[in-house]
């Protein structure tokens, strides 16, 4: 199977169950909505009486944001104008990129595992239908493949865990090195340079880890794995075997991402809305790129889920 | 000893003789030139060492005697890390700076050599260091080897000259305060053995401290810089000659009169920009600028900041005399941006800097600024930094709002090593509709600290990590509201005569607040009493509105009868509505203030009001409800730590912004959640 015959099979599994799709995006949208309620009241809150509602209505104002952030405690921290339009999602790259999604918003941390722990277990069902997708009943197939999954999906991040954080503990650890290799260097290209170097390799890891507990996962699924341990090494050696189509569907897909972000960069609405209405179409942008990165993730499970059946038994 | 001093040794007699008319002519000259410095200098790149000769003619402006002199020897607060500069730099929470540190990277400076060559007829040619001792004025800390005594053989009196040699080398650190070097990029300011100021107390001459400046008599120099041959250099000053040696070495001869510091950058990458600042009415201006080659693209942002500044402090306060100004962009990482010292300041910016953010041109409007406060206007930055750092913050946000179009909002992304902020990260993105005014960066900067710090207290002697928003931050925001309450010209008029009166000159505090109240034509003391001699922080707020129709409901005397009235419907027409709006003074800070009523109608209702009660209760009876009340509206009090609560509506509008932003947030909370998903 082609990397693309793969892609084109996962994007059409994908787009052929628009439940599944519809699915995730809402229970993404629900454990959201109570926290956005949160923030709401505390920007309410600050806000109060005052006439810098005009402002913050017809713009921003950042003589309230400085007052605000001055105040801000718990999740208010996080709080900042920079994720208007594509910058939330460029904040969120930067923080995955470097480890501090984990301790920049510790106040979010615990939502955010409680979240990814709700994924884990929906994980099952939506491997198990990409992988199945002939088999009836799958309304109950899927609650019951997730129920079957969730744990040994759960054993599968905690040993994926463990890499994650050596990972960024060797990002880290570059980085103070870089730090003192390029400390007597007088251009900002080559400091750039480096300093990409090291940004690069670390996605690289993480993305190969990524990928490689992404067909251990699937590996657990067609093969009915129950050591995870053995299903992880299964992973990465369907990867190390099928180099040039494991990595070519996943930065391909990757790159289309990249590609749907710089086009979301241009259309994404700034600051500027001060009606109801305006302020729900500018959300509703938001929500659609959020479903569209959704459907390439999902796209991505389809085709490796795909590819795996394919090249697994050679 | 090289350069002028070994290839011309009559000529520093020649030049002192000059200095020595100095004294007769000095109602000719623009400034006191009495402390005049000859050097000459080398750099050794390979030992990283910088050797220096010179000779300082000296003159007594003071109407006592004195048999001492008293030098800074800066570069010895890099010595250990027992120094003041050190410990302060520890106590200011910036970490343990020695765990940065290498052994290379430490600097220091020693004197070889002091010898009295004239005083008067006189000459006592005794080796002086050996009687020379350490001193520390201000803390009394044993290790700190930053100021250093000699004592003299005989008083200098009133009136009376010396002339001193002094050798000395200097072991050149990796960059602690601007100076220093990284890779083969080296910046020397305060870099020389520097006189104190003898002023009416004795000698003025602090300890180097991590949060202060300088402070030193204006003078001439002439100073011989020896560096690798094809290296690129800038200084204070016009270069008046260069020769190449045998050894691979050039010498740069540099001359500038009545300055009060001396600074240089040599690196072999520098490429070098030059164009001439002429606005009508101004002396033209020679703009020298030694840029990083891959800044290039942004030479003319950098050129165009300096006339900025050029122009509009020269209309304001008073022309640039010089003639000449150098430019530096400093090399990555240098750590030498953003500095002043006098024809010669240092800017800062990066490969990826969009027009309409904040530099290069801030930092390049500031330092160019600094020329007139600071390098103009002398006043002692050991003990009074707010009055160049703060005037001249003030200066730089009215030139930028007067030249450039609103600032907006950026975020950089992707950091270089051994940064954690974003402020230097690589890769910016701008935020079109997302204007940040240039004074809110110096109110939140303020906001935390407003009360820490009287800046009465000697700078020196602030708590850590205040200067900043005391000297710059606080400065330029009541500067600000001077502006909003007295007027422009009046604000104009008195920095005017501040610049004229004091430029070459070393001003108090004191100097300043009598031209405030002289050319106000008040007496502002009420006002600097709270902003200098406290630190009171200021906070109106509007505590509560109400709005209610006027007519009593419940029992009425009408026609002598007591009757029972209901409210009536807030619809019917002809009905007057009493307003009550309760306005709160709740930060010590006492300033007049307007309260402005706006009623449903459109119809408004201003109250001035001193301000110095703890509350006003202002009630109005209008046919209109009220729609919302605000104290201070035109926000002249921009040191007011609280605006939001300066305003209130009857009705609260909060909805549409908090859900507007929330809905942002959540948008981003949303794709946070999901890329938790990556690691599960």
């Amino acid at each position: 199977m082609s990397i693309f015959g793969a892609a084109i099979r996962g994007f059409g599994a994908t787009l052929g169950s628009p439940r599944l799709v519809i699915g995730l995006w809402l229970v993404n949208l629900v454990v959201a909505l109570p926290v956005a309620g949160l923030m709401g009241a505390s920007i309410g809150s600050a806000v109060g009486g005052s006439v810098v509602d005009e402002n913050l209505r017809d713009g921003f104002d950042m003589y309230w944001f400085g007052e605000y952030r001055e105040e801000a405690r718990g999740i208010e921290t996080s709080f900042t104008p920079t994720l208007t339009g594509a910058g939330a999602f460029y904040n969120n790259l930067e923080a995955w990129s470097n480890g501090r999604l984990f301790s920049e918003y510790l106040p979010l941390v615990g939502v955010g595992i409680l979240y990814g722990l709700l994924w884990s277990f929906l994980m099952g069902g939506v491997l198990d239908r990409f992988a199945r997708p002939s088999e009836s009943a799958v309304r109950a197939r899927f609650a019951q493949a997730s129920g079957i999954y969730f744990f040994r999906f759960l054993r599968l991040a905690l040993i994926s865990a463990v890499l994650y954080f050596l990972i960024f503990w060797l990002h880290r650890w570059m980085f103070d090195w870089l730090e003192s290799l390029t400390r007597d260097m007088t251009r900002e290209w080559s400091v750039l340079w480096s300093s990409l170097s090291v940004y690069l390799l670390t996605a690289f890891l993480l993305t190969l880890v990524h990928m490689s507990f992404g067909y251990a996962k699937i590996a657990t699924v067609v093969e009915n794995r129950r050591v995870m341990l053995l299903a992880a090494l299964r992973g990465l050696g369907f990867v190390l075997s099928f180099p040039g189509k494991t990595f070519g569907l996943y930065y391909g897909l990757v790159a289309v991402g990249a590609i749907m972000l710089a086009l979301y960069s241009v259309v994404a609405p700034g600051a500027g809305q001060s009606h109801f209405v305006t302020i729900f179409l500018a959300f509703l942008v938001g929500q659609l790129f959020l479903i569209a990165k959704l459907i390439m993730r999902l796209t991505l499970y389809g085709a490796q889920t795909n590819l795996f059946k394919a090249l697994a038994s050679r | 000893m090289s350069g002028w001093c070994r290839a011309v040794p009559g000529a520093i007699l020649l030049l002192g003789s000059a200095f020595g008319l100095a004294a007769q002519e000095q109602e000719t000259h623009p400034s006191p030139r009495n402390a005049n410095y000859t050097i000459d200098v080398r750099l050794d790149p390979e030992s990283r060492t910088l050797d220096g000769h010179q000779t300082l003619r000296w003159r007594n402006t003071q109407d006592r005697p004195t048999d001492e002199l008293w030098f800074h020897l800066y570069w010895n607060a890099w010595r250990n890390d027992r120094s003041t500069w050190m410990l302060q730099r520890r106590l200011a929470g910036r970490g343990d700076p020695v765990d940065e540190i290498r052994e290379e990277d430490w600097g220091s400076i020693e004197v070889d050599s002091i010898r009295l060559l004239s005083h008067g007829d006189d000459a006592d040619p005794r080796e002086l260091v050996t009687v020379a001792t350490f001193a520390a004025p201000d803390d009394e800390n044993p290790h700190d080897r930053s100021v250093l005594v000699v004592p003299l053989p005989a008083p200098v009196g009133p009136g009376e000259e010396i002339e001193v040699e002094i050798a000395w080398r200097a072991k050149i650190p990796r960059t602690f305060a601007r100076t220093g070097y990284r890779g083969d990029y080296y910046f020397f300011a305060h870099w020389f053995p520097k006189l104190g100021v003898f002023e009416g107390d004795g000698w003025n001459c602090h300890q180097y401290h991590a949060t202060t400046e300088y402070y030193s008599d204006y003078g001439n120099y002439r100073v011989a810089m020896t560096v690798p041959e094809d290296w690129v250099l800038g200084a204070t000053g016009l270069e008046v000659d260069r020769t190449a040696n045998t050894d691979g070495t050039a010498t740069h001869f540099y001359e500038q009169e009545d300055v009060h510091a001396f600074s240089w950058t040599t690196s072999p990458d520098f490429d070098v920009r030059e164009a001439r600042f002429e606005v009508g009415g101004l002396p033209p201006v020679d703009m020298r600028l030694l840029i990083q080659p891959e800044h290039l693209g942004q030479a003319e942002r950098h050129l165009t900041a300096t006339r900025a500044a050029l122009e509009h402090y020269g209309k304001w306060y008073g022309p640039y005399p010089y003639g000449h100004v150098t430019v530096i962009d400093p090399a990555y990482g240098s750590g030498s941006g953003g500095m002043e010292y006098p024809t010669f300041f240092t800017c800062g910016t990066q490969i990826f800097n969009p027009f309409g953010g904040d530099r290069p041109e801030s930092v390049t409007v500031h330092e160019a600024g600094h020329q007139f406060w600071y390098g103009l206007v002398g006043n002692n930055e050991f003990e009074d930094a707010w009055l160049d750092e703060g005037l001249n913050t003030f200066s730089t946000i009215r030139t930028l709002e007067t030249v450039y179009p609103p600032r907006k909002l950026v975020r950089r992304y992707v950091a270089p090593p051994g940064q954690t902020s974003s402020r230097y990260a690589f890769f910016p993105v701008m935020f079109h509709d997302i204007e940040v005014p240039r004074i809110v960066d110096r109110l939140d900067s303020y906001r935390s600290s407003a009360s820490v710090d009287d800046p009465s207290t000697a700078t020196f002697r602030y708590f850590p990590e205040t200067a900043g928003s005391i000297s710059y931050a606080k400065t330029a925001l009541w500067l600000g509201t001077l502006e909003r309450h007295l007027g422009w010209e009046t604000l104009q008029a008195i920095l005017s005569t501040f610049f004229d009166r004091y430029k070459f000159a070393h001003p108090t505090p004191e100097d300043f607040f009598a031209v405030a109240d002289e050319m106000s034509g008040q007496d502002l003391g009420w006002f600097f009493d709270q902003v200098h001699h406290g630190s009171v922080h200021f906070d109106y707020a509007i505590a509560s509105v109400t709005s209610v129709p006027a007519e009593p409901t419940g029992l009425v005397e009408r026609d002598g009868e007591l009757v029972i009235t209901e409210a009536p419907d807030d619809g019917d027409d002809g009905l007057i509505y009493r307003t009550e709006v309760m306005v709160r003074r709740l930060g010590g800070g006492i300033f007049p203030v307007d309260i402005l009523l706006v009623f449903e109608d459109g119809q408004e209702m201003l109250v001035p009001w001193s301000g110095g009660t703890r509350s006003r209760l202002v009630v109005a009876e209008r046919p209109a409800r009220l729609d919302f009340a605000i104290v201070d509206p035109e926000r002249t009090l921009l040191l007011d730590l609280n605006y939001t609560n300066n305003s209130r509506r009857l009705d609260s509008q909060s909805a549409v912004p908090a859900t507007k932003w929330a809905s942002k947030w959540m948008v981003w909370f949303q794709d946070m959640l999901s890329t938790f998903t990556f690691f599960m």
